[in-house]
Order: structure tokens, then C-alpha cells, then sequence
């Protein structure tokens, strides 16, 4: 489904998928992505004994393999976009170096109750992002892909106005 | 080969975020309080304990920017200071689609009240914004469409 939606003073294009609904592509609003910000996390309060493995498998999911995904899929298209422009020959700019930032937390480096999926997913995240930073720089030698992580404390976002309610 | 470290962002003073001293949950984060070293950027911004308006440097300028989990929350806010840098184009990702343009339009008006010299940063920002609704924790059944939205295609 895709569509331009009305909101007030503006309109945004808006492309949606979701639970593998019909996927209509329009080259026309077609983005080479150059800085990918993984943000996206969820978490929920509760100590592991009374956690459910299904609960637990959505944040590992949605907070480290969801990074680890978006990734790789910037990766792939770096290495797609690459060899197109190699085949053009255009006379163009050097394209900008990828970059990805990945929100890890302070709970991936210092302990603490309640948010053991998310710590451990968090923690999961500075491996990731040393990783991808020397395996791309190793792999694709024509390619500056860089990788880093903030570690944030705690930043008054709804998450944590979440935990402390 | 260079080796990206992990970047650690030092918090701004203490009159900025209220942190729990002692709070059970989360064991003993921090007892004293420590001096905190201001993190300051290449440009002019200065610290203040709310929004300061400073002047977009469109060091962002011609860059794409793609952020999960851009609806609220740091990827929100990581999303507005790109607009304010005078990133061309900011992919918001998220779940639902009412909180997606409810952040566009939030991003709207607030980069309305950029300061700038430049045209770009200010003008048509609903066409700098687009929206990706998808689930990121289901991202194995649409990798294809999420590379796809990332390729340019001359």
C-alpha cells in the first residue's frame, strides 16, 4: 500500500509494509541512504524469572537482529549501488561514506534489574557495531562504511518515563 | 584499517536529566556525582537546559538519513537535528503510521524555527521527510523492500 496522506500544512509520501501486505515500488521516490540511525527498541519491565521467552525473543528481535538486518541491508545496497555507478561511468561526486549509528544504552555495560532482554540486546549492539565497522573496512576495499554506537544514560524519552511509571 | 570505536556520549550537566542516585532497580549506577565534561561540536552550539536555536552548518546537506524507530525518543530527536543540519532527506521507520506523521509533523514545525541563512534547511521540509511504515522486529520478511528503499535507481 502506498499512498500520500494530508496532515495539516503538508503532505508525506508514506510507503507501507507490513505483515507482508502487497509492496508497490515507485521509483520515482527512490533514496540512496547514506547514514542509518538504529533507534528502534522496546523493552518491558520485568525481572527474567517472570519473563516470557516470547517477550524476550521480540526485544532480541526487534532491538538486536532488527539493527543487525538494517545493516546488512545498507551494506547490500552500498555494494548494488557500487557496481551500478562502476557500470555508468558518470562524472560524478564520490558518493558520501555510509555511516551507521546504533543506540546501545548504558545497560549493556553496567547491570541493573529489570531489563535483562534489553541489556542483553543492547550489549549485543557493541558487538555488532565493532564488527561491521572492521569486517566492512576489511571486505570492501572501495568502500568506507563506517560503524559506531551511542551508549546513552538516561534520556527522558517515553521508554523511560515507561519504566519509571 | 581504521577501526570505528564505540562512541561514548558524555552527558551534559546534572541541572539537564534528573538521575536516580540510588534507585533499587538499577543497582548502584552512580553514587557521586561527577563533573561532566560538555560535548561540543566542530560548530557553536552551546548547552543550555533547553532547546538552543543555533545556526544550521547544512553539514548534513545532500545526505540521506534512514532512522528506525524515528516516531519518538532519541531517534526523533536524532531525526530533527539532522533536518537542522540541513540533512536532504530523512527516512523515518516505525510501526505505526499515526505516530509516523505525527512526528512529520512535529518535524514540520520545528524546523520552521530553524535559524538559517540558507534556503534548504527551512524550505519544503515535508518534502525531506518520508515515512516507511514496517515492523522492524519482522524485518526478515521484507529485507528485499527495506534494500530496495536504500538504492538509488538512476
Amino acid at each position: 500500500m502506498d499512498a500520500r496522506t494530508g496532515t495539516g500544512n503538508g503532505t508525506h509520501q508514506i510507503k507501507s509494509i507490513l505483515n507482508g501486505s502487497s509492496y508497490n515500488l515507485l521509483t520515482s521516490i527512490q533514496a540512496k541512504v547514506d547514514i542509518l540511525v538504529n533507534a528502534a527498541g522496546v523493552s518491558f519491565s520485568s525481572i527474567l524469572p517472570r519473563s516470557e521467552p516470547a517477550d524476550i525473543s521480540h526485544v532480541l528481535r526487534t532491538n538486536l537482529e532488527g539493527a543487525m538486518l538494517t545493516s546488512r541491508a545498507l551494506i547490500r545496497a552500498a555494494i548494488r549501488s557500487r557496481v551500478r555507478t562502476r557500470k555508468n561511468e558518470d562524472t560524478e561526486a564520490i558518493p558520501f561514506s555510509k555511516c551507521i549509528i546504533n543506540v546501545s544504552s548504558l545497560l549493556a555495560v553496567k547491570g541493573g534489574t529489570g531489563a535483562v532482554p534489553y541489556a542483553a540486546s543492547k550489549a549485543g549492539i557493541l558487538g555488532l557495531t565493532r564488527s561491521v565497522a572492521v569486517e566492512a573496512s576489511a571486505s570492501l576495499k572501495d568502500l568506507i562504511i563506517r560503524s559506531n554506537a551511542i551508549v546513552p544514560g538516561y534520556i527522558e524519552t517515553p521508554m523511560i518515563s515507561g519504566w519509571f511509571s | 584499517m581504521a577501526v570505528s570505536l564505540v562512541a561514548q556520549v558524555r552527558m551534559p550537566g546534572p541541572s539537564l536529566f534528573a538521575r536516580p542516585v540510588n534507585d533499587i532497580r538499577f543497582g548502584c549506577l552512580s553514587i557521586a556525582r561527577r563533573r561532566h565534561h560538555r560535548c561540543f561540536s566542530s560548530t557553536r552550539s552551546v548547552q543550555k537546559s533547553s532547546v538552543t536555536r543555533f545556526q544550521s552548518a547544512d553539514r548534513l546537506s545532500g545526505r540521506t538519513c534512514l532512522i528506525t524507530g524515528g516516531s519518538s525518543g532519541i531517534g526523533y530527536a536524532i531525526a530533527e537535528r539532522f533536518l537542522r543540519e540541513g540533512a536532504s532527506s530523512i527516512i523515518l521507520v516505525g510501526r505505526s503510521q499515526k505516530r509516523l506523521e505525527a512526528a512529520a509533523a512535529d518535524l514540520r514545525s520545528s524546523a520552521g524555527e530553524i535559524h538559517s541563512t540558507e534556503d534548504t534547511a527551512s524550505s519544503n521540509v515535508s518534502d525531506r521527510i518520508r515515512l516507511l511504515v514496517g515492523d522492524v522486529g519482522e524485518l526478515a520478511s521484507w529485507m528485499r523492500e527495506l534494500e530496495q528503499e536504500m538504492v538509488r535507481i538512476r
